[in-house]
């Protein structure tokens, strides 16, 4: 087994040089059949790929960048776990979408988000780990802070279903066949659920949306 | 096309992945429908809202930590039942000369059990059997017959004696 050979050989795996080429390493089914068969490498070009938009998602998802980075270490190790069992019968994306669905709703059910309530990253933190334009001066900052905070906590107002919808839709930009794949709904189910969603988002944001158009 | 038909197409319809018919529908719906009009119009200034929500970048030590946790996963992940034995991992000869082996024990035990003499009887050795019940009641005749042995050694004497004769006799 590669990853016992890898342990007791002390040899490292280079998952911390990631390989920024990923996109010209063949398709996700392909590394992944590659992983199948014992390729180490072809795990890191698919880590390169999607550990950014995975830990976006999640982070979106819980809105703590702590726990976001903990639950998507889960993600790649569960899909790591999976590769002996991997088909390409769908899409890579909307499979890693699903277990990362189903890892950020499942932590949300344990009622830990009650506990990480109080550990939300604030505003002040959270936007210094955006990118800040260098032509915004202190009150357009402050606007902007106030604007962003009040979007993240709308969107996590929303149930857990109707919160991964929205992003797998809105950021993650998956279709609606694949959204209803991560969240084991029809695709009608999930046009239902988006409508719902945004139209919750819009009215709780009524009052920023008016004042930027 | 009613409300209902609209909402279900709403999403779609902002995206741009409504057919030409069904968006020219939706168009028609919403120029009579000042509802739907508007809530179509403010989900779209929503969703510019969400664009404005930057990603994050993570940490520097990601890729360690999961690499390490990894290179640990055959030590925690698997189970004991889930691993091979050392015994096998050791053997030369590995699963089937083990197979072998225990076919051939278990082929042996069956035909000891079958050809062995008095196998049966040997099972139902503990078990207490009428046989073993009479056994132990002839014992007891046994023993009491010893602790009579005194009378019976003087039974023809006694049986022969004529004082004794004569006694029942007179009675009679």
């Amino acid at each position: 087994m590669a990853v016992e050979k890898a342990a007791t050989s002390g040899r490292s795996w280079g998952l911390t040089k990631l390989n920024m080429n990923a996109v010209a390493a063949g398709s996700d089914a392909e590394l992944m059949l590659r992983v199948k068969e014992g390729d180490e490498g072809s795990f890191g070009n698919l880590l390169a790929r999607y550990r950014d938009p995975v830990v976006n998602f999640l982070y979106r998802m819980v809105q703590n960048a702590a726990i976001a980075e903990e639950l998507a270490q889960d993600v790649f190790l569960r899909v790591y776990r999976a590769r002996e069992s991997y088909a390409p019968s769908a899409k890579f994306t909307t499979w890693l979408y699903c277990i990362a669905t189903n890892v950020a709703l499942n932590h949300l059910r344990d009622g830990r988000m009650a506990r990480q309530m109080a550990a939300i990253d604030d505003p002040e933190s959270e936007v210094g780990r955006e990118l800040r334009s260098p032509d915004q001066n202190v009150e357009e900052r402050l606007l902007a802070q106030s604007l962003g905070w009040e979007v993240r906590q709308a969107v996590l107002a929303l149930p857990g279903k109707q919160r991964a919808a929205v992003l797998l839709h809105k950021y993650q930009e998956l279709d609606y066949k694949q959204i209803g794949a991560a969240l084991g709904c029809s695709e009608s189910a999930v046009k239902s659920l988006l409508f719902r969603a945004y139209e919750t988002l819009r009215e709780r944001l009524s009052h920023l949306a008016g004042g930027r158009s | 096309m009613n409300c209902r038909q609209t909402e279900l197409r709403a999403i779609a319809y902002l995206d741009g992945k409504l057919g030409r018919k069904a968006a020219e529908a939706v168009e028609r719906h919403l120029a009579g429908c000042a509802t739907c009009a508007e809530q179509l119009h403010g989900i779209s200034e929503v969703s510019s809202l969400l664009q404005g929500w930057e990603p994050v970048q993570p940490s520097a030590s990601f890729n360690a930590r999961l690499e390490r946790r990894i290179l640990a996963e055959p030590a925690t992940a698997a189970a004991w039942w889930e691993r091979p034995s050392l015994w096998l991992q050791m053997h030369p000869f590995g699963k089937p000369a083990l197979a072998g082996a225990l076919l051939g024990m278990m082929l042996f035990a069956v035909l000891l059990a079958r050809y062995t003499p008095g196998t049966s009887a040997s099972l139902t050795a503990n078990l207490p059997s009428t046989q073993m019940v009479a056994t132990v009641s002839d014992g007891n005749d046994d023993l009491a017959l010893y602790q009579d042995l005194p009378v019976l050694e003087n039974l023809d004497l006694l049986s022969n004696f004529e004082v004794l004769q004569e006694l029942q006799a007179t009675r009679q």
